[in-house]
């Protein structure tokens, strides 16, 4: 079981985040240091690709919620991409497209 | 700011963090036979600022010393007449009453051997004769602010246990109680079981029952986001939450709108719950609910007919204010279960090799369909997803079966 990780990855008006292994209660403090990254990162459009993320639980799934008010606090767009297996059925559960855009 | 709370002249306080705790009034017992031997020990410690040196005079007198008034640190000589080093160490180390008791072995004994020897009896550390001062005053701290700091830390933990198991205690009792459960089961017909495993010693789901104001018997299991004592706080919360609004239970996706305005005030950006709130009604034989992004309810109808697998899609609570939920209903007829489950069946499920959760869960209650009573039923799908999620499973696993 590996703990998440991530990448970013700077591409004309769009920063993506290439998130691996498992999002939970315990990557609190790595999740909230990527939120000051992108807080600080000078896109516009911070782009979350959970392509290869293996699992999110609830507490991960806040985490995102929180990552969402920040950059729209800052006029920043946050976007999840490409989630797939228990990342996909967790976010389509929750309905969590009606708050963060979410694209295939 | 510099530490004055090592010895007072600063030597040897082992490490140089202001974190370091007091140490200079904690209990110390000198053992030597030789009177001068121990005058000088003594002196070296209260120039330092040790304050509770003690002493004894052979290793009889030790044991008995120590037995009196355990000290916080031992400075041992080896070569004592009657009992030795070697076996005033030997005694304690085999009593668990001192465990942790550090023993600071003075000793002249120069061979790799004897030193060794010295610390398979439980030595904890040596200093070597004729003492030097530094030495022996950087060796006294070292081991006294260690044996000070685990104390520390073994009260804390102690405290901690205490209080957690306190509040589990008060976290129980929010929980159905068996005989208010027996009174709703003789009143409705119904049998009505539930199974729970934590991941930690406070848990992030709850479920309960609402008798509605029309009589019938509603259901709920809420699964807070996160886990541990900041979960099992909001769950608190929303539990008080959902007995107040209990008077709009008669409309499954009203009360949970009700409660998504309420929750929203209640908790911090991105706290969130899951939950579904349902209506037995045996006489129309329906259950009518409403999801919060719980996990889907299970229905198993009867004569052993394939499980039906209720939509659950919704917003969970506390995220938007404005949120709107759809209800829906599955048949509930005689001779019907339904059971309600947390996702941490399917995050299990998920990581094994078997495959689609809701084939796997399909099967499983098929197959424990086929025992004759419904109490046994219910038993050994729960056995069965135990093993599945562990024990403790990585998330809060809880089980609510309804048998019609």
């Amino acid at each position: 079981m590996s703990e998440m990780d991530y990448t970013i990855e700077n591409k004309d008006q769009e920063a993506q985040v290439r998130m691996t292994g498992r999002l939970t209660f315990n990557d609190h403090a790595k999740l909230r240091a990527l939120i000051k990254e992108m807080l600080s990162n000078p896109a516009k459009r911070q782009i979350l690709d959970l392509g290869a993320l293996e699992f999110v639980d609830s507490a991960g799934i806040g985490m995102l919620l929180i990552a969402r008010e920040e950059l729209s606090n800052l006029d920043k767009q946050f976007v999840l991409r490409k989630a797939t297996g228990q990342v996909k059925r967790v976010l389509t559960v929750a309905q969590l497209g009606k708050l963060i855009t979410i694209e295939e | 700011m510099k530490s004055d709370s090592g010895p007072a002249d600063g030597i040897g306080t082992g490490t140089s963090g202001q974190d370091r705790p007091p140490v200079v009034g904690s209990p110390i017992l000198v053992v030597d036979d030789i009177e001068w031997n121990r005058a000088l020990i003594g002196t070296l410690l209260e120039e330092a600022g040790y304050t509770d040196v003690s002493y004894a005079v052979d290793g009889a007198d030790a044991l008995e010393k120590i037995a009196q008034r355990t000290p916080d640190l031992v400075i041992l000589d080896i070569m004592m007449p009657g009992l030795d080093g070697f076996e005033v160490l030997r005694r304690l180390r085999a009593n668990p009453d001192y465990d942790g008791l550090p023993v600071l072995v003075q000793t002249a004994l120069s061979g790799v051997e004897d030193r060794n020897r010295a610390f398979d009896a439980g030595t904890t550390d040596l200093v070597t004769k004729p003492l030097d001062r530094a030495e022996l005053l950087a060796r006294v701290s070292i081991h006294l602010e260690n044996r000070t700091l685990i104390r520390h830390l073994q009260q804390y933990r102690d405290r901690l246990e205490g209080e957690l198991l306190m509040a589990r205690g008060i976290f129980e009792h929010l929980l159905p109680q068996a005989n208010a459960l027996a009174a709703q089961e003789a009143a409705t017909g119904l049998t009505i079981r539930s199974h729970m495993l934590r991941s930690s010693e406070l848990g992030g789901d709850i479920w309960g029952t609402i008798r509605t104001e029309d009589g019938r018997i509603g259901v709920y299991l809420l699964d807070m986001a996160g886990q541990g004592v900041s979960a099992a706080l909001n769950v608190c919360r929303l539990h008080s939450l959902i007995h107040e609004c209990s008077g709009l239970a008669v409309d499954p996706a009203g009360f949970l709108a009700e409660l998504n305005r309420q929750a929203r005030d209640l908790m911090t950006l991105g706290e969130h719950a899951k939950m579904i709130f349902g209506i037995v009604s045996p006489e129309s034989g329906v259950f009518s609910y409403a999801c919060a992004g719980a996990s889907n309810p299970v229905l198993l109808p009867p004569h052993g007919a394939a499980p039906v697998f209720g939509d659950a899609a919704g917003l969970p609570l506390g995220l938007q204010e404005d949120a709107v939920y759809e209800q829906r209903e599955l048949p509930f007829s005689p001779g019907s279960a339904l059971l309600l489950h947390s996702n941490a069946i399917f995050d299990a499920i998920d990581k094994t090799e078997a495959g689609n959760t809701k084939t796997y869960l399909a099967e499983l209650l098929v197959s424990a369909q086929a025992t004759t009573d419904r109490d046994g039923a219910f038993r050994a799908i729960a056995g069965t997803l135990d093993s599945v999620v562990g024990d403790p499973p990585d998330d809060d696993h809880t089980l609510v079966w309804l048998s019609h």
